[in-house]
């Protein structure tokens, strides 16, 4: 019996199961498994192993370097990923790295790409880990009417290390909002009020606390 | 047209009410089953064919055995409103199909896919290809090979060079 060619019957529906990373590495099973994986409806772009190593060398002379290394090579997989992906949907899309503003053009046509596909939750997770001089991802002002979609998204979750960057404007659709927050830097709650106020459909509204 | 639309909802409300109209399935080895309608119309393929008054005589089930078949028919029965329950207790039923442990228990998983595939069963199909999806989590490459009976069609070079154009997925 030849499973492969049953799985390729219904390789959609097992992909869009399956987390970006598993997915992904069943592209050298063979010539035939080489694309299925980009029918993932998952996008995570998490790194957990990358991440921990930029960590644990944290003061070390190569330290800038090797974290510039990783990162734009973050960026090629994301740009990567978004080039090959194949599935109609894209049901989640998580970013998560030691990203800040000046990644901002290549961030924003990320969520823009995530937004075409009808994207329900979005989550950025952005942290720098060293450096001073540098501004948090804040999405353009002049781009908010694409974040009107049709669908409309139902969740954003967006972590903030000092303040909210959001200024005002409307996500009916919204369901879902999480804010994750540094529990030093951050001033006032009634910021996030305004916020609330935008997204008249909201369900659920979750802030963290973040150490 | 509006005569044939009322003597079609007529029929199909005698059918709910009380006399259940029983279905001949024939599997491709030639096993047959007889089946109530409304337990066997939960393949859209059927219900299809029910619709189009194409079910009268023995329905054909190409590609599917009368071992698969019977699993099937058991599926419905579990999956009729009110055979079971709670949805808890369909849940654990459900579970000795959502996990495959062994090649025999894939081969099951395999014909199974090919049945909901053909008659169109989604809750059969979601469960398969989530028991497919679980087999494929945690694998490695070599481990995925041997288990879907595949034999890798790359050389060593471009093995290694799909290998350093998806690092991300290896390394993490």
């Amino acid at each position: 019996m030849n499973f492969p060619s049953v799985v390729l019957v219904d390789f959609r529906m097992i992909f869009s199961r399956l987390t970006l990373l598993e997915a992904a590495r069943t592209s050298i099973v063979s010539h035939r498994w080489r694309y299925l994986w980009t029918f993932t409806a998952d996008l995570d772009f998490h790194a957990p192993k990358t991440l921990w190593n930029i960590n644990a060398k944290i003061g070390e002379e190569s330290y800038i370097l090797e974290i510039e290394g990783k990162r734009s090579r973050y960026i090629n997989w994301v740009d990567k990923v978004l080039e090959l992906h194949r599935g109609k949907y894209i049901n989640e899309f998580r970013l998560y790295f030691d990203l800040a503003d000046d990644q901002k053009s290549n961030i924003t046509n990320w969520i823009h790409t995530a937004l075409a596909k009808g994207v329900q939750k979005l989550e950025l997770k952005f942290d720098r880990f060293v450096g001073l001089l540098w501004k948090e991802y804040s999405y353009p002002i002049e781009c908010y009417n694409t974040l009107k979609t049709p669908h409309g998204l139902s969740t954003i979750h967006q972590i903030f290390k000092d303040r909210v960057q959001f200024p005002p404007f409307e996500l009916p659709k919204l369901r879902h909002l999480i804010f994750e927050v540094n529990v030093g830097g951050y001033g006032s709650l009634l910021e996030l009020t305004r916020m609330i106020k935008a997204c008249p459909f909201l369900h659920k509204f979750t802030v963290k606390a973040r150490t | 047209m509006s005569t044939a639309a009322t003597a079609d909802a007529s029929s199909s409300g005698d059918t709910t009410e009380g006399s259940v109209r029983l279905l001949t399935l024939q599997s491709e080895d030639g096993e047959v089953f007889e089946v109530k309608e409304t337990i066997a119309t939960q393949s859209v393929t059927i219900k299809g064919m029910v619709d189009d008054d194409c079910a009268t005589s023995t329905i054909p089930v190409c590609n599917v055995t009368g071992r698969t078949l019977a699993m099937v028919i058991e599926w419905w029965n579990k999956h009729e409103i009110g055979a079971v329950s709670n949805e808890k207790e369909l849940k654990e039923w459900e579970s000795q199909f959502d996990t495959i442990d062994d090649k025999s228990d894939r081969d099951d998983v395999y014909d199974l896919l090919m049945a909901a595939n053909y008659l169109n069963i989604p809750t059969l199909l979601d469960c398969c290809t989530s028991a497919v999806a679980e087999a494929i989590k945690g694998k490695s490459t070599d481990e995925m090979r041997e288990f879907f009976d595949i034999k890798s069609d790359f050389d060593e070079k471009e093995e290694d060079a799909l290998r350093k154009e998806n690092q991300w997925a290896f390394e993490n």
